[in-house]
């Protein structure tokens, strides 16, 4: 069943829009921060998606959130248009979606308690009409759902190490029986035991409450290891899509192959050919004509240059754009 | 991995029992506990272990840029033979510090500073350098021309016109190029990185590590490489040494510690990385925490956490012994039972 349908959505900020530049400056500027995305979550299913900073990973998820304004497009949650939404669904929405950031000392409020913390979105929901004694067990057995000690409610959330406190996030997101959580680089900054603590926790969530899951994450080997289809993203556009085994085994783009080639690997024997991408991610403000990555591409042809590769199905859900898969 | 070339002349870097506190109020922090390696010319070490373990101290140790809390009680630190712990500040930053020992950070942000050009910071530093101060040609154009050929050699594309940039006006990547460039003279004998590459991305990483591999080859310049990112160490370290709470646990070349780990903690940390489990199996995840350094647990300071301890563990430090040649291992297991017993799940 699918969640979230996105269909042909584009988020573009706009610079230089005040007065002096106008006059003054080289006039609005407009970067194109997600071009054109189109892509489905299915229920239940871990969804990676991967690309360099500046791709556009994190505002695609933002704007699925309305957290950022969309220019246009559709994002369907369900049968409802979350960009459509009057306030009264979009609360609704935001109950059944979650975000876990990627500072997770940042997105608390210092000067709340843990239990403060947690308790909010609780009380958000019951309009603050909540028994005390009924919120304190919500909150005891959601931090025991994450592993941490009951008797923490009264701490502060500088006194967690940079794990717990990624729990904290983690047990504030599910609070609300939420069906989608969008994850923004949730072991970022995490020693790789902790990080295993972590995915192991997220993971379990998922078994248990039927989580759907948008992994936002710089991190191949961790996409790999955690969900079950994927995105490449590249300058605001989907390279390429499909089921993550599929996609690691037989990549199709350039890019992928690149991308996938520079993860630093412990080898098991075989040697391993990294290829070095040239330069480094075009400015969004004005991508190249055609396709985006053929300035750091190896195998350009003619076309790349003047006409944008679509995004085909290469067989089985395994979509690419690029002109060297293109039948005739 | 570069295979293991026989050793011909002394060790560039030889630390032997580093003791070191950081002494905050009455806690005494030890931070390293008898640390002893050594660095050969041109080789590439790297090391590993979770934050708190001590290796950032180890490399601001080296370059002896401690915060004034440190102390360091016991060691040594010989550098081309000299100690230096027993040089004077003045003739650190005379002698050593950017011209035989360079050190680059993780965020090259805070290294460069913004109100001023690159080719003024560069320059800056290139006069500092003892192997141009010598030199009759002190032109303002000389020292121009070094900037450039640094730059490329770094492989910064249109060097002359990028030199006239501010830091903000180049990205991750090109700054921490800059600032490897600035690093490298031609008299540096070795090259600190500490966590050089985390804050960049997959593809901008290997570049970097490429570029060090490569500057460390054609000059001969060892390079201490810090990183969490076992990955990183195993395609870039000619030898690894996994660091905990301080102290060394296992040191090797890259090819031992990673394939036949002899340490329970190395072999913890190896299965904890989800690049070497299957999508739906469980991650390792060890148990407890690191102690903190003004409490360590007694005998092995890993024994709390460790699947595998005896009783002995508790009582006694365990000594660094050879378990094979040139790996080392400080565990009392019988570390020849291999990676086999070593399994955690």
């Amino acid at each position: 069943m699918d969640l979230i349908k996105i269909n042909n959505l584009k988020t573009y900020f706009y610079q230089n829009k005040g007065i002096l530049s106008k006059i003054f400056g080289e006039g609005l500027k407009t970067v194109h921060a997600v071009d054109d995305v189109s892509l489905t979550i299915q229920k239940g299913r871990t969804f990676g998606l991967v690309g360099e900073s500046g791709c556009g990973k994190s505002t695609l998820g933002n704007t699925i959130f309305r957290l950022v304004k969309a220019t246009s497009g559709e994002i369907f949650f369900l049968d409802k248009d979350v960009l459509k939404m009057n306030s009264t669904d979009l609360m609704e929405f935001r109950q059944n979606a979650q975000l876990i950031f990627q500072d997770q000392y940042g997105c608390m409020n210092p000067r709340m308690t843990v239990g403060q913390i947690i308790a909010e979105p609780l009380l958000m929901k019951a309009h603050g009409d909540l028994d005390n004694n009924k919120l304190f067990d919500e909150v005891e057995k959601l931090l025991l759902a994450v592993n941490l000690d009951p008797d923490s409610v009264v701490k502060f959330p500088n006194e967690f190490s940079g794990g717990q406190a990624r729990r904290i996030g983690v047990a504030r997101a599910i609070a609300l029986n939420p069906t989608f959580i969008m994850a923004d680089e949730p072991t970022s900054g995490l020693d790789i035991s902790t990080a295993a603590t972590v995915l192991n926790l997220m993971q379990d969530l998922q078994d248990e409450m039927d989580i759907t899951y948008l992994w936002v994450s710089h991190n191949l080997n961790q996409v790999k290891y955690m969900s079950d289809d994927m995105a490449v993203m590249y300058l605001g556009k989907i390279v390429e899509m499909g089921k993550t085994k599929d996609i690691f085994n037989e990549m199709a783009h350039p890019y992928t192959k690149a991308l996938i080639s520079a993860v630093p690997q412990i080898s098991t024997g075989q040697q391993k050919k990294t290829i070095f991408l040239k330069g480094e991610i075009p400015s969004p403000i004005h991508p190249p004509s055609g396709c985006r990555f053929r300035t750091r591409c190896s195998q350009v042809i003619k076309k790349c240059k003047t006409e944008e590769p679509p995004l085909i199905d290469l067989g089985g859900g395994h979509y690419c754009a690029c002109h060297l898969h293109r039948k005739n | 991995m570069k295979e293991n070339e026989p050793l011909l002349d002394e060790p560039l870097l030889e630390v032997s029992k580093l003791t070191l506190d950081y002494n905050l109020g009455k806690r005494k922090m030890r931070a390293l506990d008898r640390v002893s390696f050594q660095i050969e010319k041109g080789e590439i070490i790297g090391v590993a272990g979770e934050s708190g373990c001590g290796k950032s101290t180890l490399g601001l140790a080296i370059i002896k840029l401690l915060p004034k809390i440190a102390s360091i009680k016991r060691g040594e630190i010989l550098f081309e033979g000299q100690d230096l712990l027993k040089l004077s500040e003045d003739q650190m930053n005379k002698k050593i510090r950017g011209q035989k020992i360079s050190m680059i950070f993780q965020n090259p942000q805070d290294a460069l500073n913004p109100v001023f050009t690159i080719e003024k910071q560069m320059v800056d530093i290139l006069k500092t350098q003892r192997l141009y101060k010598n030199k009759k040609v002190r032109s303002a154009r000389f020292f121009r021309d070094q900037a450039i050929d640094r730059l490329k050699a770094t492989g910064i594309a249109d060097p002359a016109h990028r030199l006239s940039n501010y830091p903000f006006e180049f990205s991750g990547g090109m700054k921490q190029r800059v600032m490897i460039g600035m690093a490298l003279s031609s008299g540096t004998s070795l090259l600190l990185a500490d966590e050089a590459t985390t804050a960049l991305d997959v593809t901008i990483e290997a570049q970097i590590n490429k570029l060090i591999a490569d500057l460390a080859k054609e000059y001969k310049t060892s390079v201490l490489y810090i990183s969490h990112n076992l990955g990183v160490l195993a395609e870039l370290a000619d030898r690894i040494m996994i660091m905990y709470a301080g102290r060394v646990f296992e040191m090797g070349t890259t090819k031992d510690v990673f394939d036949s780990p002899s340490h329970p903690y190395s072999a913890a940390l190896l299965e904890s990385m989800p690049s070497r489990q299957k999508r739906g199996k469980r991650l390792l995840s060890i148990p407890g925490f690191v102690p903190p350094l003004d409490n360590l647990p007694s005998g092995c300071s890993f024994h709390p956490r460790c699947k595998f301890a005896e009783d002995i563990c508790k009582k006694e430090v365990p000594p660094m012994e050879e378990v094979t040649p040139g790996h080392f291992s400080a565990c009392f297991l019988d570390t020849k039972r291999g990676r086999k017993r070593l399994q955690w799940i």
